[in-house]
């Protein structure tokens, strides 16, 4: 029964990352890239070893850019992070890193940001709504974001503060 | 009719008491597109019954090997997901993308 990935393809961003980090000859680049290397077979035999995020905590950023219907994060050496998605092509299910990025970017820095991930001009940009959309409490929205008028935010969040956007 | 069609096939899916209507096959569908995250076969019996359509675990298995087989289902340690289509956005990147 065909019910696992068949490939693992990497992403423009998470390609441009990992030969960052094949470049680097550190001890922490190189641990990432075996690390990587080692979950190339993890994934074919459990395409779900990663810990799934749920369709409704995917980050809007993300969701916009890659069209993405289901994310799964994998753990690397110093809190790096490996984030995938499963889609189909034709007949045959394939796994695509769509980024590999450092603990602040995906704490805190730009996944979540929405001018840094969806070009100026998209036509999602002025219809979106952000949820979770607290620029100071939430992911960490970068405040530059949050003032960017051509963004909306859901006038539902409770815990914006006067004066944060 | 030709030498061909002279024969039945032997089916690939259906087997008697596992060969489910396309009602089912429709319901076990929107469960896994509907579904939040990865969910149990367990899980699947329990909403189908829940909805009204309860079926049984061999017919199950025979729907989910059907979607399996057209790569549209996969089953993982957490469970099962429906698989979209891959998005035009990434439609270049599996064609053309660097393959670990």
């Amino acid at each position: 029964m065909g019910l696992r990935a068949k490939e693992i393809v990497l992403g423009l961003d998470a390609q441009k990352a990992y030969e960052r980090l094949k470049e680097n000859h550190d001890h922490e680049s190189l641990s990432i890239v075996r690390r990587v290397k080692s979950l190339e077979l993890i994934l074919l035999a459990d395409c779900q070893y990663g810990e799934v995020v749920k369709k409704g905590r995917i980050p809007t950023p993300l969701r916009l850019k890659h069209g993405l219907e289901n994310l799964y994060v994998c753990d690397l050496p110093s809190y790096w992070r490996l984030l995938y998605t499963i889609v189909r092509v034709g007949n045959k299910p394939s796994i695509v890193v769509v980024e590999v990025v450092n603990h602040d970017t995906y704490n805190n820095g730009s996944l979540h940001t929405v001018s840094a991930l969806v070009p100026r001009g998209h036509c999602l940009a002025r219809s979106v709504t952000l949820r979770p959309c607290c620029p100071s409490r939430e992911l960490g929205f970068p405040l530059a974001a949050a003032k960017d008028k051509s963004f909306v935010f859901s006038p539902r969040c409770r815990s914006r503060r006067r004066g944060d956007v | 009719m030709g030498q061909r069609l002279m024969k039945e096939p032997a089916l690939e899916y259906a087997k008697s008491g596992a060969n489910p209507s396309l009602s089912k096959i429709e319901y076990v569908r929107a469960i896994l597109q509907r579904a939040e995250e990865p969910i149990s076969r367990n899980a699947l019996l329990a909403v189908l019954a829940k909805w009204g359509h309860s079926t049984n675990r061999p017919s199950l298995n025979a729907i989910l090997e059907f979607f399996g087989d057209n790569g549209m289902v996969v089953e993982g340690s957490k469970g099962l997901i429906w698989v979209p289509e891959a998005p035009p956005q990434l439609l270049e990147v599996i064609r053309t993308g660097y393959r670990l």
